[in-house]
């Protein structure tokens, strides 16, 4: 199994031909083009993305049997040699940020196109090919790979397939009971009966707090809803949104958010948190590293870890 | 603001003006008058929250005030770590730059922040990401100035400022996931803000740990991941879907 090899500092000579052994940034660039131009095209012929848990996370778990499986099956395959490369991992980062940078200046919502999807899958892809290519080739002790930052990032963009909240934003007018909240296609029932009964705002601090009463299964609750101050009901979470003028004083802006698989996103809490201890712990040991070796060889700074 | 606070802030403005001035020539002494001037602000602060018997901050004038101790400790864990003279006077220089704006505008110190900023969790998430800033910004810095020199006098500086910063700035994100799984009920939402910060994060992540090794191109990487970190603080308002950004806080 080949370690992590760049090779954007070789010299290929002049009759080095696309696709021709090894690849290298010409043929991560046209990886990318080709992924951009085939999202955009499945943009305009298929449906709008709607792809959802449970359909995510079955599919990333595919991805990581199918990466793993390849990695110590075809080890020596130049496109498996090139997805464990530098160039790999550059061209799908900086490829994957110039598509987030893109849509956004379009005024399009990531989640919303295909070429995003396509961008991701691939740098989830290269990760998974360079985690295991780091597990194979540990140089360091076990509690160091495991907070090794491309590892970690994996983890986070891995987990981030277990996304299963749905969000919808509603206006609550005062006195006025629901136990459905409206969508474009069909209406989605609620577990409980909410009424606003009262909003006020507070005008020396400012904050906004919708008084809502939830009834469930004949019992009742009254319920002080502010900002940052969500409140939950079963797999159901409000959240204080906003409020926006109405004929009646103020409606509130109240987001329901029902999140049946809590497991998954605490899993993707955690792997947060391994990206930030494996950066802190990398850049901890290689400035420490560094430092001591300035001190053995004071007399130079061009000191170089690799 | 009370008179007790106001000259306190003006003795710690005070304090840090001269650790900058001396932080080049007598960098300990520097050090020393940095520290006490920490210790007068914290008490400063802690002079506003424990009356008040609450730590959210309320007012945006609070904020500038912690900005200005995470400043000045940044410097000075710095100086301790590098032994650099300059860090002294740089980082003093930012923290008096706070503190002035907190006392050349008085009336703005008890402007209410937006309910949606009345967080416990906004202080750590703010000040680690305006230290992030300000480390990327000198480690940028100090990679044009050596590859106009063609030189590497700064690079372990460089590299020093620019894996710290990394750090505070992942930090700063992971806080703001936490805060915004508090807020709003999810880790991440595609917001303008997020996705511009994920750029830059991935830009620097690609400098720091898989960068060209041309140095031109390097430089190039390191540039326009500056650019989308300051485009980020202060250019979404210019995006179309600006309004619906969930960190522009209104009504």
């Amino acid at each position: 199994m080949p370690n992590c090899t760049d090779f954007s500092n070789m010299h290929f000579s002049h009759t080095h031909k696309l696709w021709q052994r090894p690849w290298g940034l010409s043929e991560g660039v046209c990886i990318l083009g080709a992924l951009l131009c085939v999202g955009v095209l499945l943009q305009q012929l298929l449906p709008p993305l709607a792809i959802q848990f449970p359909t995510t996370a079955f599919a990333a778990f595919l991805l990581l049997a199918c990466c793993i499986g390849v990695c110590i099956v075809a080890h020596d395959r130049v496109g498996v040699v090139f997805l464990c490369s530098s160039v790999a991992l550059q061209t799908a980062v900086l490829g994957f940020a110039a598509t987030l940078a893109l849509l956004s200046f379009m005024g399009i919502s990531p989640t919303q196109h295909y070429s995003f999807v396509l961008c991701y899958l691939y740098l989830l892809v290269v990760l998974l090919f360079h985690s295991t290519d780091a597990a194979m080739h540990i140089k360091t002790r076990w509690i160091f790979f495991c907070l090794h930052a491309t590892v970690a990032i994996m983890l986070l963009f891995f987990a981030a397939a277990f996304h299963s909240e749905q969000t919808l934003r509603v206006r609550l007018q005062p006195q006025h009971t629901t136990n459905t909240l409206q969508t474009q296609t069909d209406p989605i029932p609620l577990p409980f009966t909410i009424t606003l009964t009262r909003f006020d705002i507070d005008s020396h601090s400012g904050q906004y707090t919708s008084h809502l009463r939830i009834a469930s299964l004949g019992e009742e609750e009254e319920v002080l809803l502010q900002v940052n101050k969500p409140y939950r009901f079963e797999d159901w979470t409000l959240t204080q949104m906003g409020y926006a003028p109405s004929a009646s004083g103020y409606d509130s802006i109240v987001e329901f958010q029902y999140a049946p698989m809590q497991l998954p996103l605490r899993f993707a809490l955690r792997a947060a948190l391994v990206v930030a201890l494996g950066i802190a712990c990398s850049a901890c040991r290689k400035h420490f590293l560094r430092r001591k070796k300035a001190k053995q060889h004071p007399y130079s700074e061009k000191i170089l870890i690799s | 603001m009370t008179n007790f606070l106001q000259v306190m802030l003006f003795c710690v403005a005070g304090m840090f003006a001269v650790a900058a001035v001396l932080g080049y020539w007598r960098a300990r002494a520097a050090s020393y008058l940095l520290l006490a001037g920490m210790v007068l602000l914290a008490v400063g602060i802690g002079s506003i929250y424990i009356p008040a018997h609450r730590w959210v901050p309320l007012y945006k004038g609070e904020t500038t005030l912690w900005f200005a101790l995470a400043v000045s400790g940044c410097g000075y864990a710095l100086f301790k770590l590098n032994t650099r003279s300059w860090l002294i006077g740089i980082f003093a220089a930012f923290a008096v730059l706070f503190l002035l704006s907190n006392l050349l505008h008085p009336e703005r110190f008890f402007a209410i922040q937006p309910p949606a900023l009345q967080s416990m969790w906004f202080v750590p998430h703010v000040c680690s990401y305006m230290l992030s800033y300000l480390l990327l910004l000198l480690a940028t810095l100090f990679s044009c100035i050596d590859y106009k020199r063609k030189m590497s006098t700064l690079q372990f500086t460089t590299e020093a400022l620019l894996k710290t910063g990394f750090g505070l700035f992942s930090l700063g994100m992971v806080i703001g996931m936490l805060w915004a799984k508090e807020a709003w009920g999810n880790y991440w939402t595609w917001d303008l803000k997020e996705t511009w910060a994920l750029v830059a994060w991935l830009l620097y992540y690609i400098y720091i740990y898989a960068r060209p090794r041309n140095k031109t191109a390097a430089l190039l990487l390191l540039l326009v991941a500056l650019c989308c970190l300051l485009f980020c603080k202060f250019g979404l308002h210019l995006l179309p879907q600006a309004p619906q950004s969930l960190h522009i806080y209104g009504h």
